[in-house]
């Protein structure tokens, strides 16, 4: 059976997606998964794959893993607006990544100072009917070492 | 076929949040949707994924293409041409 390990990208306390403060998260519009609070503001690659999307403002990334499985990080919540500030980029679009590498490191004070909220999406965009998505039960996890998300195809 | 020309007016482009209501706007037709980067130069990409139509870049002002092709193509083209100049939610003032 095919099973694929997503490690935490950010190192903090885990927040269930329904408890994100932003509808279209919570909602699961754009996929399920779960957010960390972040207690650091590295983020790395969550699995092996190549980096496909860093938006410009590096608040977003994602990276297309095996199995065509994609995997959507979110840093922060309207992090967009600060257009990059507080974001410095470890890592380049079409980059081939591994696990735990350093992709952005956000500046949680500064963020926080221009009264946006750190917590951060980890979601799984349209994942298919035929994989079966387990999700971690720890209250907290290190990044890049700890499993967030588990998914296995279906018998 | 159906194709339209226009020019993105999010001010944050077409980042995670609208480009996510477009792409759950897509996937409610049965045509085939794709949308192009007229400015890069890169090939079209399927409307219905987020991460492709992520992978677009596509900030404040690039000009894109929609293409739409099947049964609902008119339907299809009508809305999305709506969703994108109202900018998916997002004042675009």
């Amino acid at each position: 059976m095919t099973r694929i390990e997503i490690l935490a990208p950010l190192s903090g306390r885990v927040v269930p997606m329904e408890q994100v403060p932003d509808p279209v998260f919570a909602e699961l519009m754009l996929g399920d998964g779960l957010a960390i609070e972040p207690s650091d503001g590295l983020a790395v690659a969550p699995l092996d794959g190549a980096l496909v999307v860093f938006h410009s403002a590096g608040h977003a990334f994602a990276i297309d893993g095996p199995e065509s499985v994609a995997v959507l990080v979110h840093v922060g919540l309207e992090t967009v607006a600060l257009k990059g500030a507080g974001f410095e980029r470890l890592a380049e679009v079409g980059d081939r990544v591994t696990a735990g590498q350093p992709i952005v490191r956000m500046d949680l004070a500064a963020v926080a100072a221009a009264g946006l909220p750190t917590v951060s999406p980890v979601l799984l965009p349209q994942l298919d009917e035929s994989w079966v998505l387990t999700k971690t039960r720890a209250a907290s996890v290190q990044a890049g070492r700890d499993v967030l998300l588990t998914i296995e195809r279906r018998p | 076929m159906k194709t339209v020309e226009m020019v993105i007016v999010n001010p944050s482009g077409l980042h995670a949040r609208p480009a996510g209501l477009f792409v759950r706007r897509a996937i409610g037709f049965k045509c085939t949707v794709t949308i192009q980067n007229l400015d890069t130069g890169q090939p079209p990409v399927n409307a219905k994924s987020l991460i492709a139509v992520l992978s677009g870049g596509l900030s404040k002002g690039s000009k894109v293409r929609i293409t739409t092709e099947g049964e609902d193509e008119a339907a299809a083209i009508a809305d999305l041409e709506s969703a994108l100049t109202s900018g998916l939610g997002e004042s675009v003032g």
